[in-house]
């Protein structure tokens, strides 16, 4: 948590201080430093959980149902922040808040999910079938990520193609481009720290009734 | 200092968005940790109970 | 990898390839909805649906806009370099709106061609820098280079 505060901390003095106004948007482009990492880390988080649910499924392995459990609430916080930053873009410079382009909609497509994947944790009484149907329903959705991605260049939307597609020569000065990349760092560091918290209190759940968790939990507990 | 603020006219846009946003990522930080944190207290409770 | 294991490997498999084959198949079938506007050129080639109203998207061509009278009433031309369609609006502009830049508008074709707007957004692109060297780019290349995007798909 503290490179990802860091990371944070320079990224947006660097997106909001230092970074030259565009010369189209003028100071509104700076919604760039957490719309796009946000945007980002949706498509991140949810390939992270698919795959998991894919070992989950395949492997049974226990820690991927830990895994896709502790990151489903990050990925929606994200995919909120992306579509709510955006709609507050949208509207000096556009024009509007929202349009139903392709773009915009698959993104909120996969926020639906996201919260599809929430509520389908709670709806049943054992945790390991939620877990499973849950799994089920990341994989069946997985196919919403490629058409959020190529959306921009498969059809005419209002929202502009990728700015850095490629790494060799992407469309936004280097200036601008530094913080962007440090707030993108920031998020993926935050949200790893902030996945393995919620995974130690799932494993901590889950193992709740073995020996080395009351060994633990007694002697820490009672410094606290 | 109130030039920066304005964000040349955009300012009402900018600050709402951070805002949301910062609101976002404490939320879910401070979310986890307490969660954590409450369970381990219910998890001690019931031990000692037995 | 055992046999059970490769089993519940082909149901994965088959899951994530029958929701790619058939979210392809879908989009495929409605490829014309999900196009979010039509160019100059597909107008004209009588593409775009008559009578319903739609979007087009382009480029505001330089010099071409004209205020009628009371300064609500705007009226320039949209064009993709290859072909140019009129369009008439009355209304707000967004702050992005000028000549040279990418605008979607949303109306009808009336009978003589021109395309009456009842909304207009603007469309920016992908490319961000400072104001400087806009400018120092603008005086090395004086033609306006026409982004990927605005081009007949």
């Amino acid at each position: 948590m503290g490179f990802a505060l860091i990371c944070f901390i320079s990224g947006l003095i660097g997106g909001l201080v230092l970074a030259p106004a565009d010369y189209q948007q003028g100071d509104s482009f700076r919604i760039i430093y957490i719309h796009v990492p946000a945007a980002w880390m949706s498509l991140f988080i949810y390939t992270f959980m698919a795959i998991n649910a894919a070992i989950l499924l395949i492997w049974r392995v226990k820690i991927s149902e830990i895994i896709i459990r502790s990151s489903a609430i990050l990925g929606a916080s994200f995919t909120f922040l992306a579509l709510a930053t955006g709609s507050i873009w949208g509207k000096p410079m556009w024009g509007t808040w929202w349009v139903w382009d392709a773009r915009l909609t698959s993104e909120l497509i996969l926020l639906f999910l996201y919260l599809g994947f929430i509520a389908l944790q709670s709806a049943f009484e054992d945790r390991r079938i939620a877990a499973k149907t849950g799994a089920v329903l990341v994989l069946v959705g997985v196919v919403n990520i490629p058409i959020i991605k190529y959306s921009v260049e498969w059809w005419s939307t209002l929202h502009q193609p990728a700015s850095i597609s490629k790494l060799d020569a992407p469309s936004i000065h280097i200036d601008m481009l530094i913080p962007l990349l440090l707030m993108a760092i920031a998020c993926k560091a935050y949200f790893f720290s902030v996945m393995l918290i919620r995974c130690r209190r799932e494993i901590l759940a889950y193992e709740s009734n073995t020996a080395w968790v009351k060994e633990t939990l007694i002697r820490n507990g009672d410094h606290t | 200092m109130i030039e920066w603020l304005a964000m040349g006219g955009y300012g009402k846009f900018v600050w709402p968005a951070y805002a949301i946003w910062l609101v976002v990522i404490v939320y879910n930080y401070v979310s986890a940790k307490a969660d954590e944190k409450k369970y381990k207290h219910e998890l001690i409770k019931r031990l000692r109970l037995k | 990898m055992n046999a059970q294991r490769k089993k519940r490997l082909a149901i994965v498999s088959l899951i994530i390839l029958g929701m790619g084959a058939s979210a392809g198949l879908i989009l495929t079938a409605f490829e014309k909805n999900l196009l979010y506007f039509y160019s100059p050129t597909q107008v004209s080639k009588g593409e775009a649906p008559v009578g319903k109203p739609f979007r087009i998207g382009g480029i505001v061509k330089i010099n071409s806009v004209a205020r009628v009278s009371d300064g609500l009433k705007v009226s320039f031309d949209l064009t993709d370099n290859k072909q140019t369609v009129t369009v008439n609006f009355e209304g707000i502009l967004p702050d992005l709106f000028r000549e040279g830049q990418g605008i979607v508008a949303n109306g009808k074709l009336d009978n003589t061609g021109i395309f009456q707007a009842s909304e207009v957004l603007a469309k920016h692109d992908e490319n961000y820098m400072p104001p400087e060297v806009a400018e120092a780019l603008a005086n090395s290349e004086s033609d306006i280079e026409m982004p990927h995007s605005y081009g007949t798909q």
